[in-house]
């Protein structure tokens, strides 16, 4: 590698068809990329962190080890695409919602809470049917619509007997009724640089269930919601998913490591390549022009939902 | 490069080493999910169980 190019890693850790893709985009940038596998990595935390890289994107499938290298990198000096922040606040569903409340983002109504009878309380209060997420979770794995207090009660029981400890905070949605489809708009930096509907007959459209891809045009009003709710878990590379509703557009969560594969023809958007040209404008900035990499709205209003180890001082 | 065929206690994939990247997944002619682990010795392991954690 050229002493003067940007020195770009890309860390994963299961080869999905978005990291080739990545690795294609900085390659027809004619940018040489390292490609680092996370199981074959490790760090002495007693030796001074070493900033190999200047911008690192991060795009593990694990959230905690993403979160855990997302750490080191920026410890070391890298310009981290997620920044850890940023994973810790898109992969937990309660911080986001927490995040995009305090930043008046418009949302479903969410309500947590720690017990099933308080949790069959608050499902009156939502009105049925209630749609019961797990606080971490991808792909629409876990997503429960429930229709009653007693298909409620039957899932709270299984996630008490079954469940791990993530299953003690019950995390409840008001039901939005969808046009048979959402929205998925993906921001690089301070851009939208495309949207897509997924669609689909089930009320779960995420295209890892089925759903079906449709380009869906980027208007000011979805440029304007998806980049403030982008901004408010503090900027990158996300894909921000809405739903249309008679309230207008909701945001129901925002993703650290989007996957796009289905996106790309459908919009005729080169979105690997835009993340790339990101990464490599971010390499070439200053680190106080990383005009994207911005401290959450409200840091305050978020920062107990936290968890602790996410306090913890740098490490490299 | 040409294609070979590797055997492993879960199947036999076929592969093209010269392509493959670590952390990739092929299938076994036993339908078994294989991730690639190491390129050099060329190692396959059983792909682990999405878990809780993982997402996008």
């Amino acid at each position: 590698m050229s002493p003067t190019q940007p020195r770009i890693a890309v860390v994963y850790d299961r080869l999905r068809p978005e990291e080739r893709l990545l690795f294609d985009a900085f390659e027809a940038a004619g940018v040489a990329v390292d490609r680092l596998y996370a199981p074959q990595l490790a760090f002495d935390l007693g030796t001074a962190p070493e900033r190999r890289y200047d911008v690192v994107l991060e795009r593990c499938v694990s959230q905690a080890r993403g979160v855990a290298l997302a750490r080191l990198y920026a410890a070391a000096g890298s310009v981290v695409l997620n920044r850890p922040e940023v994973i810790e606040a898109c992969g937990d569903k309660l911080a986001t919602s927490a995040i995009l409340a305090a930043a008046g983002v418009p949302t479903p109504r969410t309500v947590v809470a720690f017990g099933a009878e308080e949790a069959l309380a608050r499902c009156e209060e939502l009105g049925y049917p209630v749609v019961l997420k797990p606080v971490v979770g991808s792909w629409g794995r876990m997503v429960s619509r429930l229709s009653d207090a007693d298909a409620v009660a039957a899932v709270l029981e299984h996630k008490e007997v079954l469940g791990g400890a993530g299953h003690r905070v019950i995390y409840l949605q008001e039901h939005v009724e969808k046009p048979g489809r959402d929205i998925r708009a993906f921001v690089v930096g301070d851009r939208v640089v495309a949207a897509i509907y997924r669609e689909s007959d089930h009320w779960i459209t995420n295209t890892a269930r089925g759903g079906v891809a449709r380009a869906c045009p980027v208007n000011e009003g979805l440029a304007e919601i998806a980049l403030r709710a982008a901004r408010a878990v503090g900027g990158g590379v996300l894909a921000v998913d809405l739903v249309e509703s008679e309230r207008g557009l909701l945001v129901v969560e925002v993703n650290h490591t989007m996957e796009f594969r289905n996106s790309i023809d459908t919009t005729g958007v080169d979105i690997p390549a835009e993340v790339a040209r990101h990464a490599l404008t971010l390499a070439h900035a200053p680190s106080s022009a990383h005009a994207d990499i911005v401290p959450p709205s409200d840091p305050d209003a978020w920062a107990p939902w936290r968890s602790p180890a996410s306090s913890a001082p740098a490490v490299g | 490069m040409p294609v070979t065929t590797v055997r492993t206690p879960h199947g036999t994939v076929d592969v093209d080493p010269a392509a493959l990247e670590l952390g990739e997944l092929l299938v076994s002619d036993d339908g078994v999910e294989l991730e690639v682990v190491s390129l050099e010795p060329l190692r396959f392991e059983p792909a682990p169980m999405e878990d809780e954690d993982w997402g996008e």
